[in-house]
Parts: structure tokens; sequence; C-alpha cells
């Protein structure tokens, strides 16, 4: 009985790595490359979640955005790959009275996808919606409904029709980033029939005037929208796009290598090198709006000594976290501001790794020995840093060894991390990050390194009076040149205060099956321009 | 029996009620502000407190529970605080996706698991109970993501037999008649969508049943073993019965007390796999939707899905007490 049992082990064997040999076998090559944009197919592209809702106003989640970006449009719009801002519903505008008002001149013979015209009155009762919380349909009916509509329009004092394709927004103070919020996935221009018709209903119908059209959403499972035919941006090459809901990470990418999916939203750095063996797959790795570092509590011993800061980021070896746990696919801070983002400053000497300054500074700083202390991990993959807080935290923790400091690490889940985070009290070290959603600096930084950010994002409670001024200043005016000049300041300041530990920039990545042809991954993160997509048979 | 039935109907209302009490408390203790995960990153101190006012999280936790006990007994489970739906609204449309996934797996456990801890006792110490044992093992051993992901790559991808993703093909509409997309797809007489929900089932429903299929295989050899060996079976072959009879008439029978026992506890077993299961087969079921509640600490959500999960245990464990008095005569209900 013994020989028929090895018998079997052994043919069960070979049968799997036969199976497994075929497997490798089957592979399907690429695709034939068509001359030109082929008109038709359905476009398949992976999502983690549900959208939470798919009206702008009342949604911020990342897998609703992706979505919406293909449903609606705003006045203004991000260039193909960018974030600079292009005309969107509106052709052109002028900036007055010293920044307060914006004069929109709206695009003509554009209709909502429930056939309503867009024009002046449409876009007149979309900002009233927002604003005005005496409009039968204002935005914030819907009870606890997650937005973005008061850091957009939270000066924005009303409107004026200065004729059927013009209006001008008024608010109470500039924001310098007015046009590129209004570029934002949250701030698509929605049909006043559709807010009308189905008040707090309408996250479930949604109508814009984008390059696609709302088909259904079948909840846990997919949402599809099909191509609006009259679109003004011109006529999208796809029949339709099919927004997949997988969450797990191994089945998204084995929908990927069988083409179920034809584009892979979440890319794991682990799951590099399967995409980049794959023949029929394309990874693509562009740089993103994305800050990765780590929060020093700069009001806290012995961080609230500039050179212990300056020590530890020279104690970190950022170049070999990029190489060996990201793959590659991040370049080290030289700035707080994103390579991407407005008046980035590429001349900002980042801070290299040099053991020797760093044992030299905590010498001089009188922490010679070193000292213990704690830094709070999440213990989840976010945006920012895919590879997760555990695995980056423990590098961390091994290069400041070096340095005689000792961390503790606090291993908590998202939601912990971030409550105990966002105090007044906080006075840990912390794995941190951001996405920026416009890439604009306001966006990018001020909720990071602004003294009024302690319960946003300024883990460190850092508070330059310069800097808080230079923000301030900056926001207020809408000249481009000026605001660029500030935006400079302000981030070789922080470098030299080092109120962080200056990781990476994380690429933004995805990847897309070999039949896909157009596709420009934009820094925002999400799925816009899309009319420009097509498939090749 | 009407009567113990009502009796035990009437018990489970305190164990409902302390799940109900645990599970409140339990949520609201842990760190991590729901509404500060609604509000976003760039929400200010004072948008989050409206939201907070808004959601009521900032009465008393004594009130806020009582609103919600008051709910629950008029029979409103709330609206989740994430997505905008009544959560028995969420609950109803992921339920029968997740029953329909339950029943198929524990009809591949129940019956192969009984049949082959049958054939283990009665050949035992052959080459065959020594298979089944093997694999026993194994399916005991194997973590249910492993298994999911194995007969992907196997059964998915290298052979591809059977989608591996969602419950039907995106596009297929079906009438909502129960909300299980097989019986809906047959009871609306579309066989093509019938024999594509039939295929999406396949992979997860084989490997949710793995480990359930493992453990019952290994009961049922054990009990069939023990009544194999008693004297009565001894004097059923002296009467000349055949063996056949013997063992899936009179042994199978005498040894099924444990074995539904087995098969009750695995049905909660079921229920816990299904969260792995649909995550991985990105199945849209109750499952996976208790865990997008719980990371985005969606209150009423969680709260209307466990109260659900302790229903179906107390009924289960009913279930098996009326089965085990209608299988053992001896057994009475006072």
């Amino acid at each position: 009985m013994k020989t028929t049992w090895q018998r079997f082990v052994t043919l069960a064997a070979a049968v799997v790595i036969l199976g497994a040999a075929a497997g490798c076998g089957t592979q399907t090559s690429s695709a034939p490359q068509s001359k030109g944009p082929v008109q038709g197919g359905t476009l398949s592209i992976e999502v983690s979640a549900d959208p939470v809702g798919l009206d702008p106003a009342t949604t911020l989640d990342n897998d609703s955005g992706y979505v919406l970006g293909t449903l609606y449009d705003g006045l203004t719009a991000y260039a193909p790959g960018s974030t600079k801002v292009v005309p969107g519903l509106a052709k052109s505008w002028q900036i007055t009275n010293g920044g307060k008002t914006y004069i929109f001149t709206l695009r003509q013979g554009v209709k909502f996808s429930d056939g309503t015209a867009f024009n002046a009155q449409a876009v007149a009762f979309w900002v009233d919606h927002l604003i005005n919380p005496k409009n039968p349909d204002y935005y914030g009916n819907l009870k606890g409904a997650e937005t973005f509509v008061p850091f957009t329009f939270g000066n924005v004092t009303g409107t004026q029709v200065l004729g059927p394709y013009k209006i001008a927004i008024n608010m109470s103070q500039p924001n310098g980033e007015f046009l590129a919020d209004l570029a934002m996935v949250w701030n698509g221009v929605t049909s006043p029939k559709m807010l009308k018709t189905y008040g707090t209903d309408a996250w479930q119908h949604p109508s814009g005037t984008g390059p696609f059209e709302f088909v259904r959403w079948v909840k846990g499972q997919y949402v599809e929208v099909k191509a609006n035919p009259n679109y003004w941006g011109g006529k999208p090459h796809l029949s339709e796009i099919l927004f997949k809901i997988i969450p797990d990470q191994s089945t998204q990418l084995l929908s990927l290598k069988t083409g179920a999916i034809n584009i892979l939203t979440d890319v794991a750095p682990s799951e590099i090198p399967t995409i980049k063996a794959a023949k029929n797959l394309t990874l693509l790795a562009e740089p993103g709006l994305d800050d990765n570092y780590v929060s020093l509590p700069v009001q806290t011993p012995p961080f609230n000594n500039p050179l212990v800061r300056q020590a530890v980021n020279y104690a970190v070896n950022k170049q070999a976290i990029d190489q060996h746990l990201y793959g590659g696919y991040a370049q080290v801070m030289n700035s707080p501001l994103p390579t991407v983002a407005f008046s980035y400053d590429k001349s900002i000497p980042a801070y290299p790794y040099n053991l020797q300054k760093a044992k030299q500074l905590m010498q001089q700083a009188g922490y010679g020995k070193g000292f213990n202390f704690t830094m709070d991990v999440y213990n989840n993959a976010r945006g920012y840093n895919p590879i997760g807080g555990p695995e980056l935290a423990v590098a961390i923790q091994s290069d400041l060894k070096a340095i005689g400091i000792n961390l503790t690490l606090n291993t908590l889940d998202p939601a912990t991390w971030l409550a105990q985070a966002r105090s007044n009290s906080f006075n840990k070290m912390s794995l941190a990050g951001w996405t920026g959603d416009n890439g604009d600096p306001d966006d990018m930084i001020s909720p990071l390194f602004n003294g009024n950010a302690f319960l946003t994002g300024n883990f460190s409670h850092y508070s330059n009076p310069t800097v808080n001024q230079d923000f301030a200043k900056a926001l207020l005016t809408s000249n481009s040149a000026q605001r660029a000049a500030y935006y400079v300041q302000i981030q070789k300041q922080i470098m030299k205060d080092a109120p962080a530990i200056f990781l990476n920039y994380t690429n933004l990545m995805r990847a897309e099956t070999s039949n896909v042809h157009g596709f420009v991954p934009n820094p925002t993160f999400f799925y816009v321009n899309m009319n420009q997509v097509w498939l090749s048979k | 029996m009407l009567a113990y039935v009502v009796r035990r109907l009437l018990w489970a209302i305190p164990v409902l009620l302390g799940v109900l009490i645990a599970v409140f408390i339990g949520l609201h203790v842990v760190p991590g502000n729901v509404a500060q995960s609604i509000a976003g990153a760039h929400a200010t101190p004072a948008q989050i407190r409206l939201l907070t006012h808004q959601l009521g999280l900032d009465k008393p936790l004594w009130d806020q529970f009582w609103v919600y006990f008051v709910q629950i007994v008029q029979g409103h489970f709330g609206t989740s605080l994430q997505y905008h739906n009544a959560v028995a609204e969420d609950i109803g449309q992921a339920f029968p996706i997740t029953l329909q996934l339950t029943i198929a797996a524990f009809i591949i456990a129940g019956v192969v698991g009984v049949l082959a801890g049958v054939l283990a006792a009665a050949f035992r110490n052959t080459w065959l109970d020594s298979l089944i044992m093997v694999f026993v093992l194994v399916g005991i051993s194997m973590p249910i993501f492993w298994t999911g992901v194995m007969l992907i790559l196997a059964l998915g991808v290298d052979f591809p037999m059977f989608p591996f993703s969602s419950v039907i093909t995106a596009g297929t509409v079906l009438p909502h008649i129960t909300g299980l997309p097989l019986v809906d797809a047959l009871l609306s007489g579309n066989l093509a969508a019938a024999g594509d929900a039939f295929n999406h089932l396949v992979l997860p429903a084989i490997t949710l049943a793995t480990y359930p299929l493992a453990f019952i295989t290994r009961m049922t050899r054990g009990a069939m073993i023990e009544v194999l060996s008693q004297d009565y079976l001894r004097t059923a072959r002296a009467k000349g019965l055949r063996e056949r009879s013997v063992v899936w008439k009179h042994a199978l029978r005498n040894a099924s007390l444990p074995i539904v026992t087995v098969l009750g506890v695995q049905v909660g077993a079921l229920l816990s796999g299904a969260v792995l299961t649909e995550t991985i087969f990105a199945i849209p079921g109750i499952g996976r939707l208790m865990i997008q509640a719980i990371l985005f600490r969606d209150y009423p959500l969680v709260q209307g899905i466990v109260i659900l999960a302790a229903c179906i245990f107390v009924l289960i464990n009913l279930l098996v007490d009326l089965i085990y008095a209608r299988l053992d005569p001896r057994i009475r209900y006072s």
C-alpha cells in the first residue's frame, strides 16, 4: 500500500508541475497595434470598493472620484497628465475686484446627460445649492455627507448672471487656488434637473456633462457608464467603461492578467515584478501628488532642537529605502511640495544620507549618547505609502539606531492613528503623509505645516510665524508669479526647519493590458480625459 | 414541542439584547471618530463638530443607545453613515448573496464530508481511509485566502474554466425575486444567466467548503468508528444484514447526533469564512459589507449585521436541538 501511496504522490506532483508549466505557456501575447484609434469596446477598470455616492458635492472618497471624473466636467479642467489648469466648461475667465470676483465665459451648445441645457443659469443654480442653506436643494440636506464644498466654496458669497453664457462668482476674500479647486472631480457641475428631481437622493442619479453617461450601479459589483456621443471635448472612442469592484489585491492582479480588467487602479510595489514580467501588461509609473514622511514633534524635547531634527534627516538612508522598499518607484524629497505641484523648486537640496554629519549634529545638540522615543505607525498601506506603515517604520528604526536613537514603534489601526495624531496634545513621532487634491501648494502643504493646522495634518505642531504669514499672503493673491514666490520661500524655510524626516515622493502607479491605448494617468489620481482612451481589437 | 420552541425564542430576546449592548459599547469605546472619517482630511474642527452633532454622536452614550434601541423595537435599523442607504436595505441586498454562497458550501461540505467520513470509517485502515485522512489534514490546515488564490490560479487563470470575481457577469440584469442570483436567474427562466451564476459560484463555494468539509469528514469518521464497534451492530451483522445496510442504515443513523452537532457548528464557521471568501472573490455579501462598515466605524451598519448574525446563530442552535429529537426518540423537550 505504501508503494501505491508513493505513486499517487508522485503522479499528483507531476500533474501540478505540468499544469503550472502549461499555464506559463498560455500567456497571451501582446495585441497587434492598430494604426489609429478604434471606436467601440468596453474598458474595465478595477476599483477596490463601492463609490459612496455619485453626486460630486456629497462625496470625497477615491472610489467615487474615479467614476465622477468620467461623468462630470468642472468649469476648469486639468491638462492631460498634469495639474495645469486649462479651460473646462468655462472657455475663459477674468479675475477682477482684487481677486474677489471670477467672471467665466461658458461653452455653448453643451447639455447635461438628462437633456438639460448647460448655461449661466445652470451654473448659478449649482453654486446656489452649494452655498445657500435656504435653497430647497441645498447639498447639506443630505446629513452626514462627505464633502469638499466648504473647502472650495467657503468664501463664495453668490453669483451674478451676466448673460446666457457669462457668469460672475463673488467671494468675501480672494482664494488663490480657486481655479485649481474648480477642476477637481468634487466640483463637477451637476444638472439642476437632477438636483431638483432627486433632492437628497441625487447621489444615485448622476447627471453631468462629462464624456460618459451613467447607466447603472450594481452595488458591490460594478458601475457602468456609456459614451456621451455629443461630448463637447470630442466623442469618446470607447463605447462604455465598467468600474469593477474587486477588494482583494491578489484577485485584482489575476483579473488584470486574464484580461477581466484592463486597468489596475491600485498597484502595490510587490506586484511590480509580476507586472513587468508579463508580456501582455504595461506598468505606468508617474510622479504623483504624494508626500511620505515622518512628523517630528517640534515642541517636545529633544525635537525642539533643530539640530536633532536635521540629524535624523541625515541619518535615514532614503535612497536605500526608495530602492529596496519601493522598488525604485519613489524619489527622495527635496521639498515639502511634490515635483508635479505648482511652484515646486527643484533647486532646494535634499538631506543626503550622511551618518557622520548626523552623529556630529547629535553631539552638537548635546545628545551624543542618543535617547529613547516613540513613533506612531499606521498598520495599513496608504496612497502615499503603498508598502504599508510597519515595513517603513522598521527601516527608519534601524537607521536611527545608528545615531543612538532607540525607537519604540506603536502600531495602530488607521482610524486610531489619525484620531490620536490630530490632537493638540500629540507629542510623538509619527509616520505621516499626504496626497494632494489639485496640485496647488496651499492644498498640498498648508494642511501639513501651517500653524493653524494642528487638528488637520500638522502632527509636528510646527508653527513658524514667517511661514504662516506667507501661507496667508499666498492664498490671498491670484497673481501666479507672486504666489509662486511665496511658496518657494515657504519650501526653503520648511526644509531648513526640518519639522519632519522628509522621506520620498512615491510614484502614482497603474497597470494596463497591452490593448489599452491613449490612457495618461493624471497626478490627481482620478480618471479624467477618458474620452482619449481606446482599445485595440 | 411548540411550547418549547416559543420558550427558546423568548430566551433569544435577552441574548440579542446582550449582544446589542456589547456591540454598541464596544464600537463606541474604540478610538477613531466617525465624523472625522466622513469629513475627510481637510475638515476644520468646526465642521467635524457640526457633523458629530448631525449624526447625534455628541449625545451621552446611554442616550444614543436608547434612541437606537427604540428604533430597533420599531423595526428600523437606522441609516448607514458611510453609504446613505437604510441599513436594512444594505443588509437585505447583501444577505441573500451570502446565503447562496453558504448554502452551496454547506451542501458540498455536508454531503461530501459525511460520505467521505462514512467511507473512511467503513474502510478503516485501508489505503482509502489514509487517502481521505490526508485530504482532511490538508483541508484543515489550508487557510481560506490561500485555498482561494490557489483555486483561482489553477482553475481561473492557468486553466480558465471558471470566473473568479463577482456573482454574475457585469451587464446581466436579473429581476429581484429572492436576491439569490442563481435562484433569480432560474425563476426568471434565464438559463444562460443561471449557468453564468452557477459558474461564478463554483470556486468560492469550494473554497468556503474546504475547511468544514475536512472537519465534518473527521468527525463523521470518528462517530462512525465508535458506532460500528457497538454490540448491536454485531448483532445486525449476525442476523445476516448486508454490510451496506449495516453501515448506511443502522450505523449512520446512530452516529448522526454528533454529526448534526458538527453540521450546526460549521454553519457558524461558514458565515465567518464568508468574510474572507467574499473579499477574495469580490462577492458583495454580508461579510464584505461588515469589513467595510468596521473600517469606517459605520456604527448602525455594524450593529445591524451583528444582530443578524446573532439571530442566525440562535436559530441554528434551535434547529439543531429540534433535529436531535427527530433523530433520537429518547430525547424529550420539557
